[in-house]
């Protein structure tokens, strides 16, 4: 499709490399970070307690 | 004090809080005539068609754009005619109103109110009499109120509007002519609060909307035998108020729940689950149910057959 469209072999070849870094890069980084602390599972989950459904 | 009808308990909340709070617009089918149960009388006149939006018969594009509207920060009541009718747009309700604060961790809320007329007995047939709340209870993110009255009509609508989560109120159509005395001024029943409605030492009733008139009945003729029956009005079942029930319970020790919808799963089995689970040990008899059954039409257009309902001829004695 992307070459009906008129996308060269190498500039399609020039974006899979380029993510590829981008993607390798970022995994690298987040496997070199410390462990997150278990209490931040809860954050951004549901932000004002409206999930307690009942008293 | 002023004397309201249900209905028009539900137009002076939405009076009221357009009024305060000019973020408030209403949008469903027919509204600005009035609506086909007559709730929303007069608001097209009085605060104009660029609050009161008349739409196409479609649930799917009034939800839909209530949904835009409250995420772009107005506080919009939409209006779903018959609550059957949510099977139209139930994708929109349970999988984007209900999970939108959830799925942006908090980022966007939806001060959103869904309202419409519920329940059976008068004869609609059954594709528009069917009382619906625990469709709604089995969906987390949803808030679910079902007044019993017109003061606490007009007080949940108020509050529901002022809440900043979605919440859907539940009209009950053969509530619509009744009348109270309602308090005069701002009005607002909080949600998650409800009420003992009547006193009483050897049996808790538990019932919401229309079944609340039929327990103080049943409680009555109770009454007349030497027994001694205390009604709780849930008035909302998320919030529920789990904990005026558990009081009741573990003083009484018995305990009947009347609810409209079918007995599989509606939402009398929620709260004799947390009975068991949390006042097993009170109890000197078995929780007991009495619901609009398990029949496949869930209120027949035949007023003979309907007469045989729970609805009409409730009694205590009535099988669950």
């Amino acid at each position: 499709m992307l070459a009906e469209a008129g996308v060269s072999a190498d500039e399609v070849q020039a974006t899979e490399d380029r993510l590829r870094k981008e993607v390798q890069a970022l995994a690298e980084d987040a496997q070199a970070a410390p462990v997150h602390d278990p209490a931040s599972a809860w954050t951004d989950m549901w932000s004002d307690g409206s999930a307690q459904w009942r008293n | 004090m002023a004397k309201l009808t249900f209905r028009n308990a539900v137009a002076a909340a939405l009076a009221q809080e357009m009024e305060r709070d000019e973020r408030v617009v209403l949008i469903g089918e027919d509204i600005g005539s009035g609506g086909v149960f007559k709730t929303t009388t007069g608001l097209r006149d009085t605060f104009g068609p660029d609050r009161v939006w008349d739409t196409p018969i479609s649930e799917e594009a009034i939800i839909g754009a209530a949904m835009g509207a409250a995420m772009a920060g107005l506080r919009p009541v939409a209006e779903v005619m018959f609550s059957d009718f949510y099977a139209t747009c139930w994708d929109l309700v349970a999988n984007e109103v209900a999970k939108a604060r959830y799925m942006t961790g908090g980022q966007v809320s939806l001060p959103l109110v869904i309202r419409g007329a519920n329940g059976g007995g008068l004869g609609f047939g059954s594709q528009h009499s069917q009382a619906l709340e625990n469709w709604a209870l089995a969906v987390p993110g949803l808030k679910v109120a079902s007044p019993s009255c017109a003061s606490d009509m007009a007080g949940l609508l108020a509050a529901a509007v002022r809440d900043d989560d979605p919440v859907l109120v539940f009209e009950h159509k053969a509530l619509m002519g009744s009348f109270e005395d309602c308090p005069d001024g701002e009005h607002l029943v909080p949600l998650g609060q409800a009420a003992v409605v009547r006193d009483g030492t050897d049996v808790t009733l538990v019932a919401l909307s229309a079944t609340v008139g039929m327990c103080r009945s049943a409680a009555d003729e109770l009454a007349g035998h030497g027994v001694s029956a205390e009604v709780i009005d849930l008035r909302t079942l998320v919030p529920l108020d789990a904990q005026c029930v558990l009081d009741s319970v573990r003083r009484t020790g018995r305990v009947v729940i009347a609810e409209e919808n079918p007995g599989q799963l509606g939402w009398g089995a929620a709260v004799a689950a947390i009975l068991a689970d949390e006042a097993f040990g009170n109890l000197v008899a078995p929780v007991t149910r009495v619901s609009g059954g398990t029949s496949h039409c869930p209120s027949p257009r035949s007023s003979s057959r309907r007469s045989a309902r729970p609805r009409n001829g409730w009694s205590p004695r009535s099988p669950a």
